[in-house]
């Protein structure tokens, strides 16, 4: 018994390092950018480790402002000692990410050991090994901002919760957990309750409350005092900014979008298809969520915990997979696999179902023959996906060319930038986070007023304004009379413009294809100046003509 | 069963395995471009092959049955959805090989023949209602049984 726990530890322990190896490998530089979202939580972490505040000058906030998002804090607070020992830089902020992913592994290895549903002593080991492979964990893992980290930690506190009603207990520890969860991302904030709500309504009488009373006291002192700042926040917008499906008044209309929302999530064709997210800043190309061949076993394990149904591993099961996608259905009318990340964990534990049955099927030598080739194939798909289509046909939704603009802005102090941000008003915060600019100073443009409704006022601003940089639209009739560098896309900065406006370009950054994404004009002030007064000049009075030479 | 599948066969413009779209062919040299030049041979074996692009396109056309969200929206109500599943389940409970049996012929079918069609899966539907209707049996016995305790 003694040695085969050991093999075991000693196989797990290789899954985390191989894990560790997909997690961390080249992590500052793929993604091969730094999104707004990261951007931001980067920005917003370095800057309470040297002020104490956020970029608006609140102290410790409870909810991160952003963009407006409103973000539970503690991933930007789980950021800040990795940004004080290895500085302000990509790696920096999604090595969190990484760090929690590999817990993740933990929690469904124990998961499996603990729901009795299985029947092979392999399958734990399997189950986290196809968990810690799979595309959907690895991506987020990778990336540097709290829905990675918050997905885990409420799969943990589920975790304990679970092991202790099998002791007839009450968790605190799962409690604690699931409470904490809820100030790491959005997602959880809504799915704790409805998890704690249901899990009451359909476990109570796991728990035996004759000897539990003492700890559902505790338990409900626990919730209360933890959820003191969520409290305070529901009474301001802050709480509310990620429900907008509610703004609609017709119940139908409400219903059949979450309905239609909540099919796609449990889509087979999504998970193992490709993903319908429209944003496509949140997968890798050309993959699914998951290998497309785990559709079987995941089929497989579907059935198998319908047969099961009446055990209460199943019944727990199902309760993770019901409530894991509502709050992503009921968040907005586009479908966001990030926001349903808690789902992955039931998904995993069912897929592992399937392996499980199927080890009892298929001869174990055969089994891991066809495992294994199906392994080395899905890791040379997804290679393809990530490490070579991924950096090339998706760095536009990373924000790709920031990092490059904020070198030329260094090289250049003495002029003044002017980036076109009227189409993403969000990329200030990746200059912001390049340029590495003293929070303190970028602090100053908030008033009092602003930080005393911090949490009831939304940004909306025109434009960012700080070092030698100047983040707005681009004003046609103003900026080509002063000297400066105009900087835009070639939507911004047409060649027409460019030669109408006497403007000189000064340099060209170059996408991933070697195509020029952002173009940088030094703008002509005498010639402009001059060009403008024989227009005037040549304006017939009265009217908008010009004189005919 | 069979004259839904015939139809389906009928109906549906059947996808090319052979002759790619010009479409597709753009994305398959820029996909080519894209590689690191030592892992060309990769490339090519990847994006190039017949064999890998018939690859893909029946993985497509295989997953693309399971579109749950475009079947119970688009063509049965979604109520029909929980319905379908114990019945499902329950039927393969009794009857495993024949439930697989019948229902890998329209998988089959659209894997081979893809899914432009505009009446949609219709070779689906009676496995589905089928299904259904034992499921909601199903439901009713289980409620009538533990009302009866």
């Amino acid at each position: 018994m003694k040695s085969s726990l050991w093999i075991e530890r000693i196989i797990l322990s290789l899954i985390i390092i191989l894990a560790g190896f997909l997690y961390f490998y080249r992590l500052g530089e793929l993604p091969n950018s730094l999104s707004d979202d990261e951007a931001i939580v980067g920005y917003n972490a370095f800057s309470i480790l040297s002020t104490g505040k956020d970029e608006f000058g609140k102290s410790f906030p409870i909810a991160f402002r952003f963009f407006g998002a409103y973000t539970p804090p503690l991933f930007v607070y789980l950021s800040i000692p990795f940004i004080k020992v290895m500085g302000l830089n990509a790696a920096a902020i999604r090595i969190p990410s990484g760090l929690s992913t590999l817990i993740g592994i933990l929690v469904i290895y124990y998961f499996v050991k603990s729901l009795k549903l299985y029947r092979s002593g392999i399958t734990p080991l399997l189950t986290a090994f196809i968990f810690s492979t799979t595309p959907w964990v690895i991506y987020y893992a990778r990336v540097g901002y709290e829905v990675t980290f918050g997905y885990i930690v409420f799969s943990l506190g589920a975790l304990f919760i679970w092991r202790g009603i099998t002791i007839n207990k009450l968790s605190l520890t799962g409690l604690l957990l699931l409470s904490i969860s809820t100030y790491i991302a959005h997602t959880e904030r809504y799915l704790v309750p409805i998890f704690l709500l249901l899990f009451i309504i359909f476990f109570h009488t796991m728990i035996d409350l004759g000897k539990n009373r003492a700890r559902v006291i505790w338990a409900v002192v626990l919730l209360l005092a933890t959820q003191v700042p969520n409290l305070y926040l529901v009474s301001t917008k802050a709480f509310w900014v990620k429900n907008s499906v509610f703004e609609s008044n017709n119940i139908y209309s409400l219903l059949s979008d979450f309905v239609a929302q909540l099919l796609t999530y449990y889509s087979p064709l999504a998970l193992f298809g490709g993903s319908p997210d429209i944003n496509l800043q949140h997968t890798s190309p050309e993959i699914g969520l998951f290998f497309s061949w785990l559709i079987i076993p995941f089929f497989i394990g579907l059935y198998q915990l319908y047969l099961k149904l009446e055990k209460p591993g199943a019944k727990y099961l199902v309760l993770l997979l019901v409530t894991a996608p509502i709050p992503g259905a009921l968040s907005g009318h586009f479908i966001s696999v990030q926001r349903v990340l808690p789902l992955i964990v039931p998904l995993v534990l069912i897929i592992g179902l399937g392996f499980d049955w199927l080890l009892r099927k298929i001869p174990p030598g055969i089994f891991f023959i066809i495992l294994t080739t199906l392994f080395i194939f899905s890791g040379v798909l997804f290679w393809r996906s990530y490490w070579v289509l991924f950096p090339k046909e998706r760095f536009a939704y990373w924000s790709y060319g920031f990092e490059q603009l904020a070198d030329m802005v260094k090289k250049k102090p003495e002029i003044e930038f002017v980036i076109d941000s009227s189409r993403s008003s969000t990329v200030y915060s990746g200059m912001l986070f390049f340029l590495q600019f003293p929070p303190e100073e970028y602090q100053k443009r908030y008033s009092d007023q602003f930080r005393l409704n911090y949490y009831s006022n939304p940004v909306n601003y025109a434009g960012y304004k700080f070092a030698n940089v100047d983040m707005r639209p681009i004003k046609w009739n103003e900026d080509p009379v002063s000297d400066r560098i105009l900087v835009g896309d070639s939507l911004s900065i047409s060649g027409v413009q460019a030669k109408e406006h006497f403007l000189e370009k000064a340099f060209e950054i170059d996408d991933p294809n070697n195509k020029s994404i952002l173009f940088g004009y030094r703008t002509n002030p005498n010639k402009k100046i001059i060009d403008n007064r024989i227009k005037e000049s040549n304006k017939v009075p009265g009217s908008d003509y010009k004189l005919e030479r | 069963m069979a004259g839904f599948l015939i139809f389906q066969y009928q109906t549906t413009k059947p996808t090319n395995y052979r002759v790619l779209s010009e479409m597709e062919k753009i994305a398959q040299l820029r996909r080519m471009n894209e590689y690191p030049p030592s892992a060309y041979r990769l490339a090519n074996l990847i994006e190039a092959r017949p064999e890998s692009v018939v690859y893909f396109k029946l993985e497509h056309n295989f997953l693309k049955v399971f579109d749950l969200e475009t079947i119970f929206t688009k063509y049965i109500p979604s109520l029909f959805l929980p319905l379908f599943i114990i019945g499902l389940f329950e039927a393969i409970k009794n009857r495993p090989k024949l439930i697989l049996f019948i229902s890998s012929l329209p998988v089959m079918l659209l894997t081979l023949i893809g899914h432009e069609n505009t009446k949609g899966p219709v070779s689906l539907f009676p496995f589905i209602y089928t299904s259904a209707a034992l499921g909601l049996i199903r439901l009713i016995s289980e409620i009538r049984r533990k009302y009866e305790k």
